[in-house]
């Protein structure tokens, strides 16, 4: 006990005036009495003035408010907080490796279960050192159970039931950890705190962050023991994210179904991928997938006409926690739609012998060959014979690419040639060959008038071709910028395999001259090596005619590429060039525009990022300056228009976003036509790309556990980290924490005046005062 | 011992291990319709379009690979750089080659030119464009009025094999030879004159004239080049080519073995290659003899030694169209003929290049054993997939 006057500085000045006037009261008193004081003898005067002073200190003392001051200390239990993640996430399995879990049976090896089995394996211990409040968060923190302290190990703990009861299960909608441990530290503000355990994957949904709660704790000394449950991987689930297939796809060709897959099982994982149609299984795939995400494509040959379902299937795997999404259905509409092929050339050189097959062996082309030099009575190759050639523009109308290998430009007459430079201009691909027995320079000899507007490129026809020399020299071809992300000369969508498919693209002998391309028209391929050298010499270049592309090839030695991968390379390159031609008629538009969206499903509320790339220049050039529009089509029929803008200024990529405000699927349309292009006028491109809209749970987002933040916390805040790998020891976690009492002072105020014994002492006095006075007669 | 044992085992482990952990390759995308579209062409089997037969299709292969490029290792390099700088150091002055046998022979010259052209070369084009135009020249001086194409070094019994190796090889060059305009013409002439000169029971023998008897082996020929002459734009009678093959069926046994004369009692090893690509030329690739003539060859070069094989008569020549007839049934056939086909030319091959045959020819066994060697880069139209 420390003792101490209370004094207050605003009773002073009172107090003294106070005091002045009971000393003026007193001495009028005296002065009233002091006649009838003579009878009375000293000894009775000064007691009386004695007794009277007494009464005014009593007084004093009384209204000064005397008070005794004492500072009490005392020990008490420390205590720990157990703080459980309740959210929907703790009902997600727990890790396949965790040691716990796999002692529990299959029903119990939730996260949850894991948390609940560490608190009971802590709590019976901690509950003799500690006193145990047990949180649970997930939006917000609230206590769920106070643990009672044990006196001894002789006193029961609270068994699973009484702690756990069967209807506590895991529903919050959210992980705010960061919250939860500020929240603690507000609710044992008073206690002294040996640790917080806290139990959770640790997998944020918002709050604050855990990185910024860390400081703090380790601030105010407050070690964070964290027990993690889950494991680094999300969930084991394998599921089929999307599947990318055409709408439309041409009977008897291939309809390739592209599939993102994720692979949360195994790494990597052994699996099938099959595709049903009517549930009858049309196509299987054995796949190896690693770890994440993967894009496969399974496909499947056209058989039938009309709209077909399909789905794709991947196999339940054990402990899956979600096999709904290991499938999906989508649409088809087969057509029956083909590209008629005209293929005339002059003699049958080495081009022709392999370029014939190449075409023939693909599904859709309908390929017809006119050899000139052929006898009269030849049975012309092709799928079906061809006696001559088409004279009028409705004769050339019927074919949807021709292909001109070196022709003998006296075997097409003029009319001929304004029937192909008709049909081309309507939407029809022409392929032209600079050869070796003719050359362009013959043919635009003969036919100026539309073949030099048809190439697209600038022959010089005076320049014949030498045939006394002799080209032994090899060179190499080279793609340009361009040609690199072209269709044509695209060998595959996979850049790693597209490089290594042109890295073996061959060296060659002969070239066509070229004297240069024309503004609009794009340089695919180019001669390699100094420009003294022939270096840059234009090889392979494309250009817009009308509604039409024409594709022009100084190099008629293509089939050297048939090295080291047979016809497939050779093949691909010529099948897909041909497709390419005769996109136009097909679909009513070239397809050298992309239009995509950076993923496929959104949640509501965030950005669509949608890209336009426009895969030929010539094209960027025809729209140059103009206002590009992509057309939002909403579930409820609704149409937005997002602005598209350029990348940079002339970029061939145009970019805008969208922020969906409502779920469904969304269709996303762009469509342009050339400036002045009359209305019914076919547009320069109509591309069409779709999007989902659907709600997502933050919970769902990210399964896997936040092992690496919640380590990182125990170690800043001088706790200790427990996981799957090290579970089967967390109830040493107990040791850990320490069980020094909380030594707890508390300041005590005695005030000295407000007791019986002032009370019955100032009575005393003020009656004994009066007594006498009456006594001795002085009242 | 039990050290050596130990350390053994552990380099097969490490090797395993290694192995294991190889990256693959990456793996196309966009391969999936190419597998489907070979495995629905597959199941159809080789595909005629258009009325004649000749214009076969071969399925595309089933996946990409690069199989060429590990057949033709840098031993297989070298011995084709070889043997094609001997062939092209013996060439003659005028154009021609001299075989022992032979000298001055145009089927010799054919199958030089046919040699140079397997390599990638053309007429004035490539490495060997030089000797293929001077090839080339050589068989239009050696057109004679008659339509065949043969010079003062032809066989003695008569000059088909030499007519009938100069056509293809004139067939092969025709469509790159601009500055040689009388190709046409000598072509025209030239296939006319083996259509005419079809014996009575179906087949060809040396001489031109259809009285006599015909062999299997120049049958055989025949009907390969009068397909290839289809193919480069000649009217050939379908019915011509039909009487060939029915004659080549007669020579059979059921065992897909070949006589070499239809009457004949002795099959003759070297024929299972013509015999299967006679067949094929007329579009019968799924021939029922067929599947029995490649398995015969297959078993061949299999079950024999190079040294046993090396014993045999005309070996080059029979090893050659037994190559193209395995080049056509596909690469499960194909690789293990060629890997064996390579050790053998390798035992054959002298140091300067040549091969020599038991009759000490070495130029149109030289040209034989080279297409054999370079058939993996696949610029050769006769080899056919």
């Amino acid at each position: 006990m420390k003792p101490s006057l209370l004094t207050h500085d605003a009773l002073v000045m009172f107090l003294v005036i106070l005091g002045l006037g009971l000393v003026a009261f007193y001495s009028l008193l005296s002065r009233r009495e002091s006649k009838m004081q003579r009878r009375l003898l000293p000894w009775q005067v000064l007691l009386m003035r004695a007794m009277r002073v007494g009464v005014a200190v009593l007084v004093l003392l009384a209204l000064a408010r005397p008070a005794i001051s004492l500072v009490r200390t005392e020990e008490r239990v420390p205590v720990v907080a157990l703080v459980l993640d309740e959210s929907t996430s703790m009902s997600f399995p727990e890790a396949r490796e965790n040691p716990l879990a796999q002692n529990r049976p299959l029903e119990r090896r939730q996260r949850f279960h894991t948390a609940q089995e560490v608190v009971m394996k802590i709590q019976d211990r901690l509950a003799l050192t500690h006193r145990v409040k047990l949180y649970a968060f997930s939006d917000a923190l609230k206590l769920y159970k106070e643990i009672p302290l044990r006196e001894s190990d002789d006193a029961p703990a609270l068994s699973q039931n009484e702690i756990f009861p069967e209807e506590f299960k895991p529903t919050g909608e959210y992980s705010n950890v960061g919250d939860a441990l500020t929240d603690t530290l507000r609710e044992l503000s008073n206690d002294r705190i040996s640790g917080i355990v806290l139990l959770t994957d640790g997998r944020e949904t918002g709050g604050a962050k855990i990185a910024d709660v860390a400081q703090v704790l380790e601030t105010g000394k407050i070690p964070v023991h964290s027990v993690a449950t889950g494991s680094e991987f999300p969930l084991r689930d394998l599921r089929i994210d999307e599947v990318i297939v055409d709408a439309e796809a041409s009977l008897g060709d291939v309809a390739s179904f592209r599939l993102k897959i994720t692979n949360q099982i195994a790494n990597p994982l052994e699996t099938t991928l099959t595709l049903y149609e009517n549930e009858k299984k049309v196509s299987t795939k054995t796949l190896r997938l690693p770890r994440g995400t993967s894009f496969v494509a399974i496909g499947a040959v056209m058989e039938t006409e009309g709209l077909r379902e399909f789905r794709l299937s991947l196999p339940k795997q054990p402990d899956e926690v979600n096999v709904e999404n290991n499938e999906q259905v989508v649409h088809v509409e087969v057509v029956k739609r083909g590209l008629r092929v005209l293929l005339i050339s002059s003699t049958p050189s080495r081009e022709y012998f392999y370029l014939v097959p190449a075409l023939l062996r693909d599904p859709i082309l309908d390929l017809r060959c006119f050899l000139q030099t052929a006898d009269v009575d030849y049975t012309q190759q092709g799928r079906s014979n061809l006696e001559r050639l088409p004279k009028t523009t409705q004769d050339w109308d019927k074919y949807d690419v021709v292909i001109l290998y070196d022709v003998d430009p006296n075997g097409l007459e003029s009319s001929m040639i304004a029937g192909l430079e008709a049909t081309v201009s309507n939407g029809a691909g022409l392929l032209v060959f600079g050869g070796f027995n003719h050359g362009t320079a013959r043919l635009i000899q003969v036919h100026a008038a539309k073949m030099r507007g048809l190439l697209p490129v600038e022959i010089d026809k005076n320049q014949v071709l030498d045939w006394e020399k002799a080209w032994n020299k090899p060179f190499k071809v080279r793609r340009t910028p361009a040609g690199k992300v072209h269709p044509i000369t695209l060998a595959s969508t996979n850049e790693k395999f597209n490089e290594k498919i042109w890295e073996n693209f061959p060296e060659f002998y002969w070239v066509h001259p070229v004297k240069g391309v024309k503004t609009k028209a794009v340089t695919l391929l180019e001669r390699d090596g100094p420009r003294e050298e022939g270096g840059g010499e234009p090889l392979v270049a494309i250009h817009r005619y009308g509604r039409g592309a024409v594709l022009y090839s100084a190099i008629n030695g293509m089939w050297r590429w048939r090295f080291p991968a047979e016809s497939y390379d050779y093949d691909r390159f010529w099948s897909g060039a041909i497709r390419y031609l005769g996109q136009t008629r097909l679909s009513g538009t070239q397809q050298n525009v992309l239009l995509q969206t950076d993923r496929r499903t959104y949640a509501p509320g965030e950005e669509v990022q949608i890209t336009l790339r426009l895969m030929d220049p010539a094209l960027q050039s025809q729209i140059e300056g103009q206002q590009l529009y992509a057309d939002v089509m909403l579930p409820s029929k609704d149409l937005q228009k997002v602005p598209l803008k350029p990348e940079v200024a002339g970029a061939p990529t145009y970019r805008g976003s969208y922020r969906p405000r409502e779920v469904g699927s969304m269709l996303l349309h762009c469509k342009q036509a050339a400036p002045n292009a009359d209305s019914e006028a076919k547009p320069l491109f109509d591309v069409k790309h779709n999007f989902h809209v659907r709600m997502e749970s933050l919970e769902d987002r990210d399964t896997s556990a936040n092992l690496e933040g919640l380590q990182a916390l125990s170690e800043q805040t001088g706790g200790t980290y427990w996981d799957h790998k090290n579970m089967q020891d967390v109830a040493t976690l107990v040791d850990k924490i320490p069980s020094e009492p909380q030594v707890l002072s508390k300041e005590v105020q005695i005030e000295v005046w407000d007791g019986t014994l002032f009370l019955v002492l100032f009575l005393l006095l003020v009656s004994a005062e009066w007594s006498l006075r009456k006594w001795w007669g002085l009242l | 011992m039990k050290t050596r044992l130990f350390a053994l085992a552990i380099a097969v482990l490490a090797a395993l291990a290694w192995a294991k952990d190889e990256p693959k390759p990456p793996v196309d995308p966009d391969a999936e319709a190419q597998r489907l579209l070979a495995e629905k062409e597959r199941q159809k089997g080789v595909a005629r379009f258009g009325p004649d037969p000749a214009f076969l299709v071969f399925p595309r292969p089933l996946e990409r690979k690069e199989t060429p490029k590990e057949l033709l290792t840098e031993e297989v390099q070298a011995m084709i750089a070889k043997a094609l700088a001997f062939l092209a150091r013996t060439q003659d002055a005028d154009g021609g080659w001299t075989d022992k046998q032979w000298p001055s022979n145009t089927g010799v010259a054919g199958l030089c030119a046919l040699a140079f052209m397997a390599e990638g070369s053309q007429p004035k084009v490539g490495v060997y464009g030089s000797n293929i135009d001077r090839a080339m020249e050589f068989l239009l001086k050696n057109a004679q009025s008659g339509g065949y194409i043969a010079g003062k070094g032809s066989n003695a019994y008569g000059p088909m094999y030499e007519h009938a190796f100069s056509t293809l090889a004139l067939l092969m060059a025709q469509g790159d030879m601009p500055w040689r305009p009388q190709t046409k013409d000598v072509l025209d002439k030239a296939v006319q004159a083996i259509l005419n000169a079809q014996k009575l029971d179906g087949g060809w023998r040396y001489e031109f004239g259809n009285q006599g008897h015909s062999d299997m082996s120049v049958t055989a020929n025949v009907i390969w080049v009068l397909r290839m002459a289809k193919k480069n734009g000649y009217t050939v009678d379908s019915t011509k080519i039909k009487k060939g093959v029915k004659f080549i069926e007669e020579c059979s046994y059921p065992d897909g073995t070949f006589r070499y004369r239809k009457w004949g009692v002795h099959a003759e090893p070297s024929l299972g290659g013509i015999g299967i690509m006679a067949m094929a030329s007329d579009g019968a690739l799924d021939h029922k003899l067929i599947p029995r003539a490649r398995d015969r060859i297959a078993y061949d070069y299999r079950r024999y030694t190079v040294d046993d094989l090396r014993q045999r008569n005309y070996i080059v020549y029979q090893c050659f169209y037994a190559s193209l007839a395995m080049y056509a049934v596909g690469d499960e056939y194909w690789i293990p003929f060629y890997r064996k086909a390579v050790k053998l030319l390798k035992a054959i091959q002298k140091p300067d290049g040549e091969f020599e045959d038991e009759h000490g020819n070495n130029i149109y066994s030289t040209a034989m054993a080279v297409m054999i060697l370079q058939a993996p880069l696949g610029y050769m139209p006769i080899y056919e997939r």
